[in-house]
């Protein structure tokens, strides 16, 4: 069997067998690093996209994942190193555990030793990181893309209004809302445009 | 009229209140710690099952793209939300086990200095290298799995939910 290089193993070792929080936020940064760059290769060797929209995706592509991954990393490092901070002070925070005499029965609550002091640390950077990724990914990545997607079809549609299907492109409503009336939803398209003459119930 | 205090004993920061320091009660503290056994299938679980909710949210409130297009973007974002999940939790999962395999006296990822890791350490390193093995798998099923599947279910949550047709949500890619 092929072993691998036992630096590289005692590496891997002494960089996450201590630190649990580390190592999930590594993975997913390296976990997203590389669907980027399994995109961005996708891209490149696709023989259906020419090769000017390839010069156009493929900065766009790496671009995406450079905000996803920066913003992914900002936010779950700075969250972990702040609970960290905060729980690793012993001012603010008491970690208690119950002691118990020999028969099980529950004696009282008593300061906890400094290995268990140490694991709930440990658990709250845990905790604190999947916050983190579940904001980044899933809160700012996803407005900051779809604000972006919208204005790049609004600049595609400015430069080559025929360049896209309108019926899936089509940017803006038909009037602005306007004070005290309902928030108009249908946007122009011509099918919507048709049903909403067809309609026998229409409501003003 | 206004009284000026005579006491001498009038300290300014010892006026202001006190706050003592947070007690976390034993279940709370046990709680803590078992979460730093956490793993990355259950990180995956954590961020797949909020994206299901708060991703498409996202997309159906973007008021800049039409109606059809917004519940496209919702319905992918669903459908990217479950295989992501399923697929990473399996693969992680399965990686898990080899890894802590893998980890064993006489296999391949062991190495001497493992003699005088701790039980938490031993877990820690065996789920690294599981981690690492799940990152070299994760990019074939990205590709051979996420993609296709994505696709088919995108279709039909925007058919079922949003009674989008197929033709009408794709009418872009076949116009050109």
């Amino acid at each position: 069997m092929i072993k691998p290089p036992v630096k590289f193993l005692e590496k891997i070792a002494d960089i996450y067998k201590d630190d649990t929080a580390k190592r999930l936020i590594h993975a997913a940064a390296a976990g997203w690093t590389l669907a980027c760059l399994a995109n961005v290769f996708g891209i490149t060797t696709s023989k259906k996209i020419e090769g000017k929209q390839k010069k156009y995706l493929i900065p766009q592509e790496l671009a995406d994942g450079a905000t996803n991954i920066g913003l992914f990393i900002l936010t779950t490092l700075g969250l972990t190193k702040v609970s960290d901070k905060l729980a690793s002070s012993t001012k603010l925070i008491h970690f208690e555990t119950a002691a118990q005499n020999t028969k099980g029965k529950l004696l009282k609550n008593i300061a906890a030793s400094a290995d268990v002091r140490k694991d709930a640390v440990g658990g709250i950077k845990v905790i604190a990181s999947l916050i983190g990724a579940v904001i980044a990914s899933n809160i700012i990545t996803p407005i900051i893309r779809s604000k972006f997607a919208s204005w790049r079809q609004e600049n595609a549609l400015k430069k080559d209004p025929g360049g896209l299907d309108i019926s899936s492109t089509a940017p803006s409503p038909i009037l602005p809302s306007l004070p005290f009336t309902r928030n108009n939803t249908h946007h122009l398209q011509m099918n919507s445009f048709l049903a909403f003459t067809r309609n026998p119930g229409m409501k003003i | 009229m206004l009284r000026v205090s005579n006491d001498t004993n009038f300290k300014p920061s010892g006026n202001r209140p006190s706050f003592g320091a947070l007690n976390i009660p034993p279940g709370m503290t046990d709680f803590f710690v078992r979460c730093k056994r956490v793993g990355t299938p259950t990180q995956r679980l954590v961020i797949g099952s909020t994206a299901l909710f708060l991703q498409p949210m996202i997309d159906l409130r973007n008021k800049k793209v039409d109606e059809k297009t917004r519940e496209t973007a919702a319905s992918r974002s669903m459908a990217r939300a479950i295989v992501g999940t399923v697929t990473g939790i399996a693969v992680r999962t399965a990686c898990y086990k080899a890894g802590d395999i893998l980890s064993k006296p006489g296999k391949a990822f062991y190495f001497n200095a493992m003699k005088n890791f701790s039980a938490d350490q031993l877990q820690n390193y065996s789920r690294a290298t599981g981690d690492l093995m799940a990152l070299g798998i994760l990019i074939f099923t990205n590709f051979l799995v996420d993609v296709p599947y994505i696709n088919k279910i995108s279709a039909y949550i925007n058919e079922k939910m949003f009674g989008n047709k197929p033709a009408d949500a794709f009418v872009r890619k076949e116009a050109k």
